[in-house]
């Protein structure tokens, strides 16, 4: 009985020892890429605005909550800005998604949202492809790695009582 | 010498002999190698001079080869990097070699039955029997190690050869192409090429026979460390004579009706032609024209490049901000290739274009590729009606940089409002 115990408790501790460093990287590399919720809930703001150029269908996401992933800041030094948010957006179907690239403005009064460009996704042998976006060939390649690099993300569930009338300010290129 | 002679598992010891470029001349074993103009082989002989296969190339690339002693000639087909992935007998229907390459070279999947052939292999560089490397020119590469055999080097004074100082990984002097080699191929033991060009390019990388290039080229051509100054470069600066007839017809009505002396340095508001040709190379590289096309691949460029002109009118200060284009940044060897001079003839057409008030996509501001032949606006499902409304549609093109999305035949490339 006493080795049993003293083997589990080894065990225990080894898979402590093992589980204790991922989580602290898990944690660090979930904290890095992020932003406040509530700036989160003005982007899906704004692209479920009747007006909103290229926004987001109403019967694409599920009645109830939004699921995305997303990622915030620099992924790559040598094409992404520091103030650059990517955002999947799942539809309700599970077969299709939405990629939004755009950039964050915090300005004194209000946020202010410039969307750069947007990729249709779908699944495809366990990951999602981008079906379309616009560019040529190297963006097609660039969006396929963003969306690689989101999809490792943590998902996130915002309810639809959530995302409230905000004044921010929203625009295409 | 760089370069050295093989003694394989049975004692037998193979001579390579190089010219001064470091060329290979023979191959004690029983080949000479004749070269053209450039440093490609055009004809293997036997010592004796015999000739044994000759090779023909177009657009830098290594398309057929002939036996000479049984006149059978073989079709190579090259993927991106140059690498020959499948061979044809001319009058089959199948193909007698069939290889595919992990990244860093290794063959995998192979199909092989055309004799001992291909002889060049990964990045189309010849990989010898003897000794499994693969002999780059400059240097050996092993794709045991996925690594130079020997550090890289030039023929003139540099601190670290070939070296960009923006990028890291560049100063390890035995990495092939910065360890991105899906990314980019290496032309000749120094310098890398942007894997979607179409044309690899197997002249040296530089101007200077041996002197390593300036910040922002080195061994990866596509950083996005900034354009390549005219200044420095002043060869790629000058008009190109090899632009299709139909854009340099473009070019030359619009150009003379603006009245305007197109260069690479004239300024639309934040980009110069020079930077939005490397920004229409990058996004269009790929693409050829297929025989069916509705209009030619140097229009659809011409397209592209009023589409970003538009922008940049656009978009004013915040074009750089807003850009969700390709950076402008071309290496010097990919300014070399038929892509980029098809490009570059595009953005001066383009520019002379806006200049006299022409714009061939009526007001344009964004691009894409298909690869269907829909002609619908741009709006990916899920999103708002109307999307954005299309303008042009060109193709159907080829590409030879093929995805699930971009397939090899049938690419298509549309203008938005």
């Amino acid at each position: 009985m006493s080795t049993c115990t003293s083997r589990f408790a080894l065990l225990i501790a080894g898979l402590a020892v093992v589980a204790v460093p991922g989580i602290a990287q898990a944690t660090q590399e979930s904290r890095r890429g992020m932003i406040p919720r509530a700036e989160l809930t003005q982007v899906l703001d704004c692209l479920t605005r009747s007006g909103q150029r290229l926004g987001l269908d109403p019967s694409f996401v599920d009645d109830r909550a939004f699921k995305v992933r997303y990622y915030y800041g620099v992924r790559d030094p040598n094409v992404d800005r520091e103030n650059e948010l990517h955002l999947i957006v799942y539809g309700r179907d599970g077969e299709s998604a939405l990629l939004y690239e755009l950039l964050v403005t915090r300005r004194s009064d209000c946020l202010q949202f410039e969307f750069i460009n947007t990729a249709s996704l779908k699944p495809s042998k366990g990951h999602w492809l981008v079906t379309e976006t616009l560019g040529g060939v190297y963006s097609y390649k660039r969006a396929q790695q963003l969306v690689d690099f989101v999809s490792r993300t943590a998902p996130i569930e915002i309810p639809r009582t959530e995302v409230v009338k905000s004044c921010a300010v929203c625009s295409y290129r | 010498m760089n370069k050295g002679c093989s003694r394989n598992g049975s004692r037998t010891r193979t001579k390579y002999t190089y010219d001064g470029d470091g060329n290979r001349l023979e191959k004690s074993s029983g080949n000479i190698y004749w070269h053209g103009a450039g440093t490609e082989v055009l004809e293997i002989s036997t010592s004796s001079g015999a000739s044994q296969y000759e090779y023909v190339f177009f657009g830098g690339k290594r398309i057929a080869e002939l036996n000479v002693s049984t006149g059978t000639v073989f079709y190579y087909e090259e993927d991106m990097l140059g690498s020959a992935r499948t061979m044809v007998q001319a009058g089959q229907t199948s193909v007698c070699s069939d290889i595919d390459f992990l990244p860093f070279g290794y063959e995998k999947d192979v199909t092989a039955d055309c004799g001992a052939r291909p002889f060049y292999k990964f990045e189309g560089k010849e990989r010898d029997a003897e000794t499994g490397n693969d002999d780059f020119g400059a240097r050996y590469y092993t794709l045991r190690l996925g690594r130079w055999l020997s550090a890289d080097w030039s023929s003139v004074p540099a601190p670290v050869p070939y070296a960009n100082l923006s990028n890291p990984q560049t100063l390890n002097l035995y990495a092939m192409v910065s360890d991105d080699p899906e990314s980019f191929a290496d032309l000749d033991g120094h310098c890398g090429a942007e894997a979607m060009s179409g044309t690899l390019s197997a002249k040296p990388c530089n101007n200077g026979g041996g002197t390593p290039p300036t910040t922002g080229e080195g061994d990866i051509g596509n950083s996005g460390v900034g354009a390549l100054s005219c200044d420095a470069h002043p060869e790629s600066c000058e008009s190109s004579g090899e632009m299709s007839a139909q854009t340099s017809q473009i070019a030359a009505q619009e150009g003379a009706k603006a009245q305007h002396q197109v260069t690479e340095s004239s300024i639309v508001n934040k980009l110069t032609v020079g930077q939005i040709a490397g920004i229409v190379y990058n996004e269009t590289a790929s693409l050829t024209n297929s025989g069916s096309q509705n209009e030619s691949i140097d229009t659809a460029r011409t397209n592209v490049a009023s589409a970003i002109i538009n922008a940049d009118v656009k978009y004013g200060d915040k074009r750089d901000e807003l850009a969700g284009t390709a950076p402008s940044a071309v290496s010097s060897a990919a300014m070399k290739t038929d892509a980029y001079k098809s490009s570059l003839a595009a953005a001066k057409a383009a520019y002379g274009g806006w200049k006299a008030g022409k714009d061939p996509t009526g007001g344009a501001t964004h691009f894409n590729m298909r690869g269907n032949a829909s002609s619908g606006n741009f709006r990916p499902p899920g999103t708002r009606a109307p999307g954005f409304p299309i303008k042009t549609h060109s193709g159907p093109f080829n590409n030879s940089y093929p995805t699930v999305v971009l397939p090899a035949r049938g690419v298509y490339v549309n203008m938005y409002e």
